[in-house]
């Protein structure tokens, strides 16, 4: 069951993005999308999501993490030789 | 540890040829440590990061990081070559990174509810949904970056592992299953409510400001 309501929507909207839905549920879904203004926004932020954090999550390493890395595994490989 | 700005700088970040890590493996596997010491350089930032954005925490993604690049360097005669280098040292790191949350949820785990959608009795979105879909295309903003860095922090760990194992860093389902032994209708769930919840905390950052 799908698309009846916007809860129904929501839950499928993973496979969607992923291309998962077959052709019969898509049609479903896309049709409730369409007709439904708050669902369209959603689906939109939910697929926007994904990007975002992507950018905003990109690490960064500390100069110090590095120095301390390399004299440790020095330290380690000395002991195997 | 502060990450504060001085000392958030990029190492190792360098492109990354698949063949030059051919190269300098060969080399590592014959005993030259400056060779595998050049692989390091090469993949420590993104090793960092991962373990950084699955255990949330500094002192942990720096030890991870060490571990990481030490059972790699000790197990180097056993790698083949049939995969890339650096995809086997990210799999190293996951699982070293897995294996400290895990111990983590046996000490001590108190996980807050997952953020989503509020639907009526009808089964109808209540929320208004902010429209955010022209960031994407934005230079990242401060306040957004930490609105999300909390919002990800809020993830309880079993749904930030599978999080950023796919979003962070593009792993199939199916490795993602393998690596953390969850089924993959396990990780798509999962991966689906982590985004619910993020994408909830970045709708509440928009709807605050405006």
């Amino acid at each position: 069951m799908i698309a009846s309501n916007c809860k129904d929507s929501v839950e499928h909207l993973l496979e969607y993005l992923d291309g998962e839905l077959n052709a019969d549920l898509r049609a479903k879904l896309e049709a409730h999308l369409s007709g439904c203004s708050p669902c369209e926004d959603f689906w939109k932020s939910y697929s926007a999501t994904p990007g975002l954090c992507r950018k905003a999550l990109i690490a960064e390493m500390p100069r110090e993490v590095a120095t301390k890395l390399t004299d440790f595994l020095r330290l380690e490989m000395n002991k195997s030789k | 540890m502060s990450l504060d700005a001085e000392s958030r700088k990029v190492h190792g970040a360098a492109p990354l040829i698949p063949s030059e890590d051919t190269e300098l493996l060969t080399r590592a596997q014959r005993g030259d440590v400056a060779a595998f010491e050049g692989l390091v350089e090469r993949h420590r930032a993104r090793v960092f990061g991962l373990a950084l954005r699955m255990l949330n925490s500094a002192d942990d993604a720096a030890e991870v990081l060490q571990e990481s690049f030490l059972s790699a360097y000790r197990n180097l005669q056993n790698f083949r070559g049939d995969a890339q280098f650096g995809s086997w040292v990210y799999r190293i790191a996951a699982n070293h990174a897995l294996m400290r949350l895990r111990h983590r949820k046996v000490v001590n785990q108190v996980e807050s509810p997952l953020d989503g959608p509020q639907f009526n009795e009808r089964g109808s979105l209540v929320d208004e949904v902010s429209d955010f879909r022209d960031a994407e295309g934005e230079a990242m903003d401060k306040e957004l970056r930490e609105a999300i860095e909390a919002g990800a922090a809020r993830l309880g760990d079993e749904y930030r592992e599978v999080f950023v194992l796919k979003d962070l860093e593009g792993l199939s389902y199916e490795e993602i299953a393998e690596l953390t032994g969850a089924t993959v209708p396990a990780v798509k769930s999962r991966l689906h409510r982590a985004r619910l919840s993020l994408r909830a905390a970045i709708d509440h950052f928009y709807a605050e400001r405006s």
